[in-house]
């Protein structure tokens, strides 16, 4: 097709296990280029991408998972790429899927494709309290895009070329699975969903846990709701 | 009278102390002038004790006790004072965060160059 795949990895002291991610994204996807995004790592995770074979974009100071994100757009962006993979850097996406998020670019049907994990495919099973908070993070995104999203603080994705100079120029900073994909609707981007199966990460524990998930509801909460005030001026 | 040397006293040592960082340029443009009006307003006001023009001015804003002016005013410059840092803050933020990105953006380009 001729259509130039970057993959972006943002990873924050993934040094156990960027390495085996880097390699199973270059088997899955000989043809496109990794960059991993070490967000201010203080461990080998830059060095032992590198060696895997991937660019390494080494931001000097930890920016957050939206910062990390966004450096790759704007890179995907600079470099004139077509189609732009959002991987986590903790393994729990498999490379192996990414076919299921090109298609629908490939078919013109969309401008941002996400890997949903309650679509059907994979075994995946949250605990109970994560189940409500996802049904209602996906209930506010339904009010705010009006589509059904299902796995809305997936971080695995697809993103075009609408999406990425999107992206390039805004994305959100500190929780920004959710809001992006309000942003994206907002900005008259076509969203959808694929299923996808994912792994339980291979080391580490989610970022979000406990307390926190009632912070991040709070916050994404908020930030949809400014979302929806700032209206279609932005 | 004690309380009259004593906010003289106060206003004084904080309009030096503004005017010395500002002078040493601790203090950036528009906040130099916006201590250095604070302290020319605290030694006005201090200045203005025996007259007790503060009393008359609450007074004359139905306000019973004089010193409550001055706190209500206080706390109401210190809240837009706050308001106007975390904006300032927060566009601060956003520029480091681009800053970051083009100094990686860069730095991950000529390491590609030179392989």
């Amino acid at each position: 097709v001729g259509e130039r795949l970057l993959v972006i990895v943002p990873a924050y002291n993934e040094a156990p296990v960027i390495a085996s991610v880097v390699t199973r994204i270059r088997q899955a996807l000989p043809e496109a280029r990794t960059l991993v995004v070490s967000d201010g790592s203080t461990d080998d995770t830059a060095v032992r991408a590198r060696q895997a074979g991937a660019v390494v974009a080494e931001l000097p100071v930890n920016l957050g998972i939206g910062g990390a994100v966004q450096t790759g757009y704007r890179y995907a962006l600079r470099h004139g790429f077509d189609v732009a993979i959002q991987i986590d850097g903790d393994g729990q996406h498999d490379p192996a899927e990414v076919g299921r998020l090109l298609a629908p670019l490939r078919q013109g049907r969309a401008d941002l494709v996400v890997g949903s994990r309650w679509l059907g495919r994979g075994e995946y099973v949250a605990p109970m309290g994560r189940r409500v908070g996802m049904h209602l993070l996906a209930a506010m995104v339904r009010w705010r895009t009006g589509q059904p999203v299902t796995d809305t603080t997936s971080g695995f994705r697809a993103a075009g070329p609408r999406a990425i100079r999107l992206f390039a120029h805004h994305y959100p900073a500190d929780f920004p699975e959710v809001e992006s994909l309000v942003l994206a609707r907002r900005h008259g981007l076509r969203l959808l969903e694929v299923p996808v199966a994912m792994r339980p990460r291979a080391h580490g524990r989610s970022s979000i846990a406990g307390l926190r998930s009632a912070y991040y509801m709070a916050r994404v909460g908020l930030a949809l709701v400014v979302d929806a005030v700032r209206g279609e001026s932005a | 009278l004690r309380p009259f040397w004593l906010a003289l006293a106060f206003s004084c040592g904080f309009l030096a102390a503004a005017f010395e960082a500002a002078r040493r340029r601790l203090l950036k443009e528009p906040y130099a002038v916006l201590w250095i009006g604070v302290g020319l307003a605290m030694l006005a006001l201090s200045l203005s004790l025996p007259l007790r023009l503060l009393d008359r001015v609450a007074h004359a804003l139905g306000v019973i006790y004089g010193p409550n002016l001055l706190f209500v005013a206080a706390l109401l410059f210190s809240f837009v004072l706050q308001f106007h840092l975390t904006v300032v803050v927060g566009r601060l933020a956003e520029r480091t965060t681009r800053l970051a990105q083009e100094l990686t953006l860069l730095r991950a380009d000529r390491q590609e160059q030179k392989p």
